[in-house]
């Protein structure tokens, strides 16, 4: 009765590995975020936080690996650019939804997010940018702004 | 006639923050529309940015209703099927252009009037072929229950964008699948299956406890007042005939695999309009019996592997008598199993998982489902002699990372409506006879009893019988695959006048997005289905090439590469032959599990120090690495640090180069580092450059 037998009846008649691809998924694909294809592996080396957020569609908790800046206080914030999607994130989306979450970047800690105000905004953007040119591209390429978030503990 | 609101699958919340730049939004959305009308494109991006849409002003989302009859009977049954474009439920960083919405359908149309509605989350990918069919392909996903859209940040790239190559595709999420709604999900089984992963259960015990929560998942969805007897492949069916008007789309391909075969084959059974062409890939037919036959199937792909590995000389010699040595581990592994830390990739961290011989014979049964996995297999068996368990680990997180996307009710909605009611105790019985070593993986009995308690009524017996039809339909079969046999495949093919049956060596479940042959006959086949395509690459498919390891790595011959690394060039050498992996990062890739790679980065304002501190955390390395040299280069003076996360080496060089840190990253095993140091890690420091 183990899981892997049940997965055999439940997912029997599905392309097994296919989920996540033909190849086998491997501790180098997390560290460079490939996933199919999809380069993401400019995060690595940067501050990158994992938040886990409620999906607000499914109620299923959602992950997603993000560039993160440090605040004076106990806080992160947290920027949604979507790497210049048309669409904000969904967790970002989710976010909005439900401000529970978890964040981890070492140990995992409940959070509660709120967006940025106008002044936080004003002073953070300035630091994503520096951290990471590209988010200006990301912006004139979506053109939106993009959501701003500040992590506080719960 | 019912008629359906428009619904908002979000349920968003207001923002009132974000809507200062909507007249941008707006100019994005005008060149969206001229670009969507001059690909046909069905969906229309006319909605302003949905998180910031207020819900108190209207939608301009369009939805289109069905513009004929010429699809079914759904008018004359009362309802029309309803399209809404929306944005896309499910993470994906793609330059394939694509489109989302839902198509909305009544939960039982036999009385769509009843309120109940069921909700289909739907997306088109765009055809990068300047000269595109009108005709596209709608992926049928296996499980039955399997989720096909969140896991596409995974599996789009490598399995999915190939096919944009020939023309558009449209893939879904099944009824009470993934983001569709209701979902009929079953998170209480899955938080009590992962956290009994490391114990040792009692068998009746484990069973009691399965059907416990089992029984509470139904009785929460009935409760929530969902009729689990309108969720089986003939609803399926509908729905996909549905999603054809509703998009008004004249005609379009069927592509199923393993249980999307019998969903096509019921769709060509019950809605064949419009149905241009159907290809099937490891074909689950109504009329055969997975759990009576599934014990032989399995035995018959264990033949292929020892015979595999007989027919290999490098592999008959290393692994002689596997046969025999594999059944006597399973023995081994029952009386004394052993808890092995497997990571979990999606949410991170580790846990311990009780590895016995039941969970061999998983791993083998998963294993021999894809052709990357199936080479390892010998190994993994050899290792697990020697109580070496980083083979069978990392296979066990892979189906950790996938049991996040497996609907458990809506498997056995299907499953207890129409396999299982033609399938009685004595046929299991029968099944297993002469294979008890097997043990069952597909627990038929506790199956029967989970049925009991499953209540989601009983197919009609046409749905156990074979489907005929005259729609050209080209069979693909896996030489390996475990559970469905190429028998079946070549057995549905008899009742399909307008049939081309292919088998292909070395692959196992999944075989029509398997590499380059396979595309190649699917893309014939789609030119036109009424031919049959040129099968001459299946004859020269290489067999298996099952790994060896500990053979010493060929000498490492340099080569030169120049590459942006978002906004920055990198140039600087790497070994022939390595393939790039995403950007500026180059791996080995000897087999499916070779770790072996090099990373080469310019960060900005970090200093190296930082950089490896971040190195340090997203590797999950066991301890902070040391530094332990100092290189000299045309660039100035490099920092190599060293250290080890899990089995793996991994080497770190950094440099500042005033205002951003150039890094190269070395991951090695332990054997092979001093080596790759040397060879590689020293040579490409020298070699680095960025603009």
């Amino acid at each position: 009765m183990g899981l892997f037998l049940k997965m055999i009846r439940w997912a029997g008649t599905k392309q097994w590995f296919g989920a996540l691809g033909r190849r086998i998924l491997t501790p180098l694909d997390k560290v460079l975020g490939r996933r199919g294809h999809t380069v993401t592996s400019w995060t690595t080396g940067l501050p990158v936080g994992h938040l886990t957020t409620t999906g607000r569609v499914s109620g299923n908790p959602r992950t997603a690996p993000l560039l993160f800046v440090e605040r004076e206080d106990t806080s992160v914030a947290i920027v949604g650019t979507n790497f210049g999607g048309a669409d904000h994130p969904n967790w970002a989306s989710n976010l909005l939804a439900n401000p529970h979450a978890r964040w981890k970047v070492h140990e995992e800690i409940d959070v509660s997010a709120r967006q940025a105000t106008d002044d936080e905004y004003a002073t953070l953007w300035p630091r994503f940018v520096s951290m990471w040119p590209g988010y200006e591209g990301y912006v004139s390429r979506s053109q939106r702004i993009p959501l701003m978030f500040v992590l506080e503990i719960t | 006639m019912t008629s359906y609101s428009e619904y908002d699958p979000d349920h968003r919340a207001p923002d009132p923050d974000a809507d200062d730049n909507r007249n941008a939004i707006i100019a994005g959305v005008i060149t969206a529309l001229v670009s969507l009308a001059v690909l046909g494109f069905f969906i229309l991006r006319n909605q302003p940015d949905p998180v910031a849409a207020p819900t108190t002003t209207q939608r301009t989302s369009v939805t289109t209703q069905a513009p004929d009859t010429t699809g079914g009977t759904d008018i004359a049954a009362g309802y029309t099927p309803l399209f809404t474009s929306a944005r896309c439920e499910f993470d994906l960083i793609t330059d394939a252009e694509h489109e989302c919405g839902w198509l909305t359908v009544p939960e039982d149309r036999q009385d769509p009037g009843n309120g109940r509605e069921v909700q289909l989350h739907v997306v088109r990918f765009a055809s990068t072929a300047a000269d595109a069919p009108a005709d596209p392909i709608i992926y049928l996903d296996g499980g039955p229950g399997g989720s096909t859209l969140d896991p596409l940040q995974f599996s789009f790239g490598q399995l999915w964008e190939p096919l944009l190559d020939d023309r558009d595709l449209i893939m879904f999420d099944q009824r009470g699948v993934g983001l569709s709604l209701p979902s009929l999900d079953c998170p209480e089984e899955r938080k009590y299956s992962l956290s009994v992963l490391d114990q040792d259960l009692d068998s009746e015990r484990a069973q009691a406890a399965e059907l416990a929560v089992i029984s509470q998942c139904h009785d929460r969805l009935v409760a929530e007042g969902i009729d689990l007897a309108q969720y089986n492949s003939q609803e399926n069916a509908a729905d996909v005939a549905d999603l054809r008007v509703a998009l008004g789309i004249d005609e379009w391909n069927l592509l199923g695999i393993s249980y999307g075969t019998r969903l096509a084959e019921t769709i060509m059974r019950d809605h064949p309009e419009g149905v241009r062409s159907v290809i099937l890939d490891s074909t689950y037919t109504p009329d055969v019996d997975l759990f009576a036959e599934g014990p032989a199937n399995f035995s018959r792909a264990l033949a292929k592997l020892w015979e595999g590995c007989r027919l290999d000389s490098d592999c008959a010699i290393r692994y002689s008598n596997l046969e025999d040595r594999f059944f006597a581990l399973v023995d081994r592994y029952e009386a004394t199993p052993t808890r092995v830390p497997v990571r979990d990739f999606l949410n991170g961290g580790s846990r311990d998982v009780l590895i016995d011989g039941e969970w061999i014979l998983g791993t083998v049964f998963q294993g021999l489902y894809s052709e990357q996995v199936i080479p390892l297999l010998p190994q993994m068996i050899e290792e697990l002699e020697n109580n070496e368990t980083s083979t069978i680990s990392l296979l066990t997180s892979n189906v950790l990372a996938n049991v996040e996307f497996i609907s458990v009710g809506m498997n056995l909605s299907v499953q207890c409506n129409e396999e299982l009611p033609f399938t009685t105790q004595d046929d299991i019985d029968e099944g297993l006879t002469g294979l008890e070593r097997l043990m069952d993986p597909f627990e038929g009995e506790f199956t029967l009893e989970t049925c009991a308690a499953w209540k989601s009524g009983m197919a009609a017996p046409l749905e156990n019988e074979p489907v005929s039809s005259d729609i050209p339909t080209l069979v693909m079969a896996g030489e390996y695959d475990p559970i469905t046999p190429p028998s079946w495949g070549a057995n549905a093919a008899t009742f399909l006048t307008n049939s081309t049956f292919v088998e292909f060596t070395g692959l196992g479940h999944g075989t029509s997005i398997a590499g380059d042959c396979p595309l190649s006959i699917v893309f014939e086949f789609l030119a036109d289905p009424t031919a049959v395509p040129d099968l001459d690459c299946t004859v020269t498919m290489a067999p298996v090439d099952f790994a060896i390891p500990g053979e010493p790595p060929p000498p490492i011959q340099l080569v030169s590469f120049t590459e942006d690394f978002v906004g920055t060039e990198i140039s600087g050498v790497v070994p022939a032959g390595w393939e790039p992996v995403g950007g500026t990062a180059f791996a080995r890739g000897d087999s499916a599990i070779d770790q072996t790679a090099i990373i080469f980065q310019v960060v900005p304002l970090i200093s190296p120090e930082s950089v490896v501190s971040f190195f340090a955390t997203q590797f999950e390395m066991d301890a902070e690495p040391e530094r332990t040299s100092t290189q000299e280069s045309p660039l100035g003076v490099w920092q190599v640090f060293r250290g080890d996360a899990d089995e793996f080496s991994i080497d770190i060089a950094a440099i500042d180069l005033g205002g951003s840190t150039a890094v190269i990253v070395l991951i090695s095993n332990p054997g092979e580092r001093e080596q790759l140091l040397g060879d590689l890690l020293l040579p490409a420091i020298q070699a680095f450059r960025t603009s």
